[in-house]
């Protein structure tokens, strides 16, 4: 499974917290951090807005009343993973076309989320955002709340490189 | 019934993962928590308004923690919701499992009563703290914890154990259930 290009993750409502892109690099077997991101801020917004709106598409078109939830979707070059957690926030990790839906390796990314941003004091809550507006630093590009653990990114390079090889 | 075993399940396996403090440690680092806010703050609702704040900082991060580790995924449903909190939360976090009783006809309001917990071992108030809430961050934490799922809801203790009552009870009401708005 070496064609893991980026991983997404978005808060309650709908802004990008965290972007990693990839690349595998067979020369030392592994799974490089990209500078140049695997899909642009634009496409980066659209997902955020399509992902959105699936739940409630979802549910309303289950014929069961409890909420039905998308593993994965494909199109022609990519396939998107889907985890929403009870939070709201929304992991998503984007590979090549032919790969089994990751859901348990999302899981697993959730745990490592768990352990070193939710429970770290330095990171503040996904939601933070909503409350704190006035708290915005000179980088207005970017929301409150994005994740800046490197312990995170360590966890998250390694897990995804055992994957891969 | 098969639903409770379920979660009772969980809670036992997430429970033997986690780091763990002897109980003691727990309920000094607390009472030391308390008395300083007692000291450093003049009067008693602002140390019940610090406790509570402190609680809710704590229960927005602790319910990601709690549906990673147990994979749980719930929907906002009082009922559900309710019985993870005391089945699964107050087991793995605090080693307890306080009841739950006087549901209301529609699910929105629900009593959670504790009838030993670490939290109050050994504390004695004196009549200078009448209208301390002990328990405060608690309530805090439940309502941090259920904010995140989308469920807003008031905590209010009824009763307490160290102020002559059986059991310390937490009402808790839900009074709205969020809807996530995107950010544009």
């Amino acid at each position: 499974m070496s064609s893991i290009c980026m991983l997404v993750i978005f808060n309650r409502s709908g802004e990008p917290i965290f972007e990693r892109s990839y690349q595998w690099s067979p020369t030392m077997r592994a799974l490089l951090p990209q500078t140049t991101p695997c899909l642009n801020d634009e496409a980066v917004g659209l997902l955020s807005g399509l992902v959105f709106s699936l739940r409630p598409f979802v549910s309303k078109i289950s014929p069961k009343n409890s909420a039905d939830s998308v593993n994965c979707f494909t199109t022609e070059e990519k396939t998107y993973h889907l985890l929403e957690t009870a939070t709201g926030l929304k992991f998503i990790i984007v590979t090549g076309p032919n790969v089994t839906p990751m859901t348990n390796e999302l899981q697993q990314i959730y745990q490592l989320f768990a352990s070193t941003v939710a429970l770290n004091p330095l990171n503040r809550p996904h939601q933070a955002s909503e409350d704190a507006p006035s708290e915005g630093k000179a980088d207005n590009k970017k929301p409150n709340g994005q994740i800046v653990s490197a312990s995170f990114c360590t966890a998250l390079d390694s897990f995804l490189t055992r994957l891969s090889s | 019934m098969s639903r409770e075993r379920n979660l009772a399940k969980i809670a036992e396996s997430t429970f033997s993962k986690l780091d763990k403090v002897h109980s003691e440690i727990f309920t000094m680092t607390y009472g030391a928590i308390v008395t300083t806010l007692v000291e450093d703050l003049d009067n008693v609702d602002e140390v019940n308004a610090q406790l509570d704040k402190m609680g809710h900082n704590i229960g927005e991060r602790l319910v990601d923690e709690l549906l990673a580790k147990t994979g749980l995924n719930p929907q906002p449903d009082m009922r559900y919701v309710m019985e993870i909190v005391t089945r699964v939360g107050f087991r793995i976090y605090l080693g307890i499992t306080p009841t739950l009783s006087n549901w209301n006809a529609d699910s929105t309001t629900v009593t959670l009563s504790f009838r030993d917990s670490a939290l109050s071992d050994w504390v004695e108030l004196p009549h200078t703290l009448d209208d301390l809430s002990y328990f405060q961050l608690v309530c805090g934490v439940i309502r941090g914890a259920l904010e995140m799922l989308g469920m807003k809801v008031k905590c209010t203790i009824t009763a307490d154990k160290l102020k002559g009552a059986q059991t310390t009870d937490i009402l808790v009401e839900l009074q709205e259930v969020m809807q996530a708005k995107f950010y544009n």
